[in-house]
């Protein structure tokens, strides 16, 4: 009897603990989780850094010929002739070439003989190259052109062709020569002692450059 | 149970990170070119005028066999130069001759004249003209001898605008003497009661030098 009543208890406790065992695989069986300490951060952010290389630009400037414009008959006579270096230092260690595209602002214009029509203001001429010694080789195709005016505005902006800045460089530096003249074809007669009528004469104003750099298309 | 704030942070992760991977297949980002100031370019244009005085008006001129700087009293003085911020040039003094004509000899007589008085009057004066008897010398300040390679010297035979000097527009103030005279080895009788009719102007043209 008492043999009966061992094997009953054991059964009993057996029982018992697979019950107990069974029940407590619903919750977990030993668990474990990370300390706050040893949590791993993910942050995302959009920027330059996030992607695989480096590429940026910059437009640096260089001293000009100090000259102001008068007709010519060719943009080589640096006398009266703006010719501006312009230096385009850039890096691109991605694997893509990337596209920097210049625009060329016009303002701070002053003309103190009225305002200059179309008609005139087309014979103020624009070339970048990459020659110094003349602008009507190597231009840079697509910088080349005239001021002119559109939407009411003086002048329109001078969007440059894009440029090609190749993978893989690092601190590259480039030169271009910015050339602005006033051909000679444009013709105006002052009358009198002293006298200046022309809208186009004692003109004045400022290029500025703005750019953006993005990847090749 | 598995925590479920972590569960919930662990999807999130796993979404960006996802949209990491498929944002890169996409085109990059346009990004602005940095610009130094000292690109700039200032431009602008000069002008071109001239500041001039017309010179004193002449009403007579002396009939001489050699004429020299000293014995000529006919002169003119003009002078000129380019204002400030002004473009090379060039200055052109020019004659221009007018026609002789019965109003204008009519005009400049004090007596009332007859057709044939006016008609003689004109014949004269186109044959003074065409004699080439009116000279001139030109020089930049005062004439030292007609005879210096500097000073522009000629003869008016004919009503064509007649160049008197030409020269570099000058960025001072610069006086132009011009002396007129009659020369007496080509005036003959022939010329008696003829008139001349001009007037001096002057032009420039910018150069690019």
């Amino acid at each position: 009897m008492k043999e009966k009543r061992k094997t009953l208890v054991i059964s009993i406790t057996i029982v018992v603990l697979i019950i107990f065992t069974v029940a407590g695989a619903t919750y977990a069986y030993w668990t474990w989780i990370t300390s706050k300490n040893e949590q791993t951060d993910l942050i995302l952010s959009v920027d330059q850094t996030s992607q695989k290389g480096k590429l940026n630009a910059r437009i640096n400037g260089a001293v000009q010929n100090v000259s102001k414009l008068i007709p010519v008959s060719s943009c080589t006579n640096e006398n009266y002739v703006i010719k501006k270096p312009i230096i385009l230092t850039y890096t691109n260690t991605t694997e893509n070439n990337a596209i920097v595209k210049g625009t060329l602002t016009v303002s701070n214009f002053v003309s103190p003989n009225g305002k200059p029509n179309e008609n005139a203001l087309k014979y103020i001429k624009y070339a970048v190259t990459k020659n110094a010694d003349n602008c009507t080789t190597d231009i840079i195709d697509g910088m080349s052109g005239s001021f002119n005016t559109t939407n009411g505005n003086l002048f329109s902006n001078i969007t440059l062709k894009d440029n090609i800045l190749e993978k893989n460089t690092i601190e590259m530096n480039e030169t271009y020569y910015l050339w602005v003249w006033l051909d000679k074809n444009y013709s105006y007669q002052n009358i009198g002692n002293n006298e200046t009528t022309d809208p186009m004469q004692d003109i004045s104003f400022t290029l500025s450059w703005t750019g953006e750099i993005s990847n090749e298309t | 149970m598995v925590d479920k704030k972590k569960l919930i942070g662990t999807i999130i992760g796993v979404t960006l990170f996802g949209a990491l991977i498929v944002g890169a297949t996409f085109a990059w980002l346009t990004f602005g070119v940095e610009i130094d100031p000292n690109s700039a370019t200032t431009g602008g244009t000069m002008n071109f005028s001239v500041a001039y005085i017309r010179g004193q008006d002449i009403t007579n001129m002396q009939i001489l066999g050699t004429a020299t700087p000293t014995n000529v009293t006919t002169i003119t003085t003009i002078k000129a130069n380019k204002v400030a911020g002004s473009a090379p040039g060039e200055l052109y003094l020019y004659l221009n001759t007018n026609e002789i004509t019965e109003e204008y000899v009519q005009g400049v007589s004090e007596t009332t004249l007859t057709t044939q008085e006016i008609s003689d009057i004109i014949a004269a004066s186109n044959a003074l003209l065409t004699s080439g008897a009116i000279r001139y010398a030109a020089c930049v300040g005062t004439c030292n001898s007609f005879t210096d390679s500097s000073v522009q010297t000629g003869t008016i035979n004919s009503d064509s605008r007649a160049t008197l000097y030409v020269g570099e527009l000058a960025a001072e103030q610069t006086t132009y003497n011009i002396y007129f005279w009659l020369d007496g080895e080509t005036v003959t009788n022939d010329h008696l009661g003829g008139m001349y009719s001009g007037f001096i102007s002057a032009e420039a043209k910018q150069t690019e030098n």
